[in-house]
């Protein structure tokens, strides 16, 4: 549907003195093939001044991690394009392959990738208040939890399986919300969020098909929802990926840990943060308000049937968590 | 538009042929299988992955399934044992009395083979197949692949990038399936020569071929209710597993 939405014209790529043989969908992008090699072409839904803080979040970093996306400039050296009232921009490919997280290997060279892309990015600010979320999950993680009891209210009167199974376990997911709060507010969360050192670019987007594997590195691609925050965010939505459809296994966590413990380790703060984190049952929060806020356009047996998938794995998120619990 | 890179014509350039069905006679053929076919189909393995590898078709042609099994079955003994310990000392009918009965001596089983495989060389065994793009079959029984003049496969569906291995595996778990009372320590030793691979990549086959594959997916049927059976036939299946995964070789 996105892809409808593009311009696909020669004169907007004489912006960029390219000759385009061919536009093939990947995704939500174009994937073009021209004189100058292949490129992906990109509409942008956010502010210009947000693609700028992309931008200049990846020259800041690029002196000590370059393995991330590039752009091609237009003619006059700009990074985008506006035509006919949209935004565009234009990417050089990342070659290799899409990482996969049933592959220990490539989870492995993504959290060294990672571990650098953080370290690399220390020091890094912004003003704009969308991309700086340093200090502000406690009062975000709290406005989630009001609305999961807006949609449990409005559960109770609507009659549906998905309604249904999500009132049955809602108060599991009430209790674990709560619990990471209040972690969170006795931990040194706060503190942390004043010391630069702890401070990173976060990708926030940390799917696998976002992260290409090329010989034994990882590269990153897709920062569109990158935000400054403490690094831990990141490892917490590391986390959360690699280990959703395996049953919650302590294990490949450890094993993550340890890999970005390599260097620049985890400071126990900071890990004791990472597991209030972890704590927040943000996939449930997710999906439910996709659901009843009609964020996606899913069939009523798409939701039920990821619901009962979360549902399934409750136990096994449980043991997960007391395990994590241990080593905090 | 150009045409998208084409996973049959690729394999054609190879010298593999992609054919609709397999003569009746070569099918009656391949119903007594003994131990000179595996051999023989262990060769034929080998020249298919030897063609194959060093594939560079992206991955919506070809999907990525290294690390898939192990992750599989690892995943499976997390969820049975879980299970296990919950209706261990109440089992509610005549598959969960068996379960009790057996399921402790296949927990410790699987996670020999699991410990085996993570104290072995698995990691650098994927680094191989990564490095050297190597492409699995996944069925590589005779029904599926043979060799003529050239290398001739029915469905290649399956296909995609892989640890060599894997399909030996396939192989030999199939025809532990059919109680083929093959020596399976032996046969490993064939494919590991056939294919050019390091002792390591021996202990890694045994261990995996270890794992009670059939009793796990039985099981875990059950845990699931994928199937809408009776606990009575749930029953025979799981007797009928255990017969097919036979012995551990580690």
């Amino acid at each position: 549907m996105e892809l409808l939405k593009y311009t696909l014209e020669d004169e907007l790529f004489e912006k960029y003195n390219l000759t385009v043989s061919e536009a093939v969908p990947n995704r939500k992008v174009y994937l073009l093939l021209t004189d100058q090699g292949e490129k992906y072409f990109k509409k942008i839904n956010y502010p210009i001044k947000e693609l700028y803080f992309i931008y200049n979040s990846l020259t800041y970093i690029s002196e000590k991690f370059d393995r991330v996306l590039s752009f091609y400039k237009t003619k006059e050296g700009e990074i985008y394009t506006n035509y006919k009232g949209s935004n565009y921009v234009i990417l050089n490919k990342v070659e290799g392959r899409e990482g996969s997280f049933l592959n220990p290997v490539d989870i492995l060279y993504m959290t060294a990738a990672l571990r650098e892309l953080h370290g690399a990015s220390i020091g890094l600010k912004t003003d704009i208040v969308e991309r700086n979320k340093t200090g502000a999950l406690i009062e975000s993680l709290k406005d989630k939890l009001s609305k999961m009891e807006l949609f449990y209210k409005i559960g109770s009167i609507t009659n549906t399986d998905f309604s249904e199974l999500f009132i049955k376990n809602y108060k599991k997911y009430e209790e674990e919300a709560k619990k990471s709060i209040s972690l969170l507010e006795s931990s040194n969360y706060l503190k942390l969020c004043r010391d630069e050192k702890y401070i990173s670019l976060n990708h926030h987007d940390l799917a696998h098909h976002n992260i290409i594997i090329n010989e034994d590195k990882a590269y990153f691609i897709d920062f569109d929802y990158s935000i400054i925050d403490l690094r831990v965010h990141d490892i917490c939505n590391f986390i959360n990926k690699t280990n959703r459809n395996f049953n919650y296994d302590f294990e490949k966590c450890n094993s993550i840990l340890n890999e970005y413990n390599k260097e620049n380790a985890l400071s126990p703060e900071e890990i004791k943060v990472l597991y209030g984190m972890l704590l927040f049952p943000i996939d449930v929060y997710n999906l439910t308000c996709n659901y009843f806020t009609k964020n996606k356009l899913w069939q009523e047996e798409d939701f039920l049937s990821k619901l009962r998938d979360k549902t399934e794995k409750n136990e096994f998120r449980e043991i997960f968590l007391n395990e994590f619990e241990k080593i905090c | 538009m150009k045409n998208s890179p084409n996973l049959s014509c690729y394999l054609y350039l190879k010298g593999i042929v992609k054919l609709d069905s397999f003569d009746e006679k070569y099918l009656e053929s391949i119903k007594n299988i003994d131990k000179n076919n595996v051999i023989n189909q262990i060769e034929t393995l080998a020249k298919f992955h030897k063609s194959s590898m060093g594939c560079f078709l992206p991955q919506n042609v070809i999907k990525n399934k290294i690390g898939r099994m192990v992750l599989y079955n690892r995943t499976s003994l997390r969820k049975l044992s879980l299970y296990f310990e919950k209706i261990k000392s109440n089992p509610k009918n005549s598959f969960e009395e068996l379960l009790t009965c057996r399921g402790e001596e296949m927990i410790k089983r699987a996670e020999t083979s699991l410990n085996h495989i993570y104290l072995g060389e698995y990691l650098e065994i994927i680094k191989r197949s990564m490095k050297r793009n190597e492409l699995c079959i996944k069925n590589s029984y005779f029904d599926n692949i043979r060799k003529n003049e050239k290398i001739e496969i029915l469905n290649c569906d399956n296909i995609c990038y892989d640890m060599v291995e894997i399909d030996g595996l396939y192989l030999f778990i199939k025809l532990k399936s059919k109680n083929n009372d093959f020596d399976y320590k032996e046969l490993i030793k064939f494919f590991i020569e056939a294919e050019n691979l390091t002792k390591e990549s021996g202990d890694f086959m045994e261990a995996l071929l270890s794992f009670p594959y059939y009793f796990m997916k039985c099981a875990i049927r059950y845990i699931d209710r994928k199937k809408e059976w009776q606990e009575d036939y749930y029953k025979k299946r799981l007797i009928k597993s255990i017969e097919k995964d036979g012995e551990s070789i580690i």
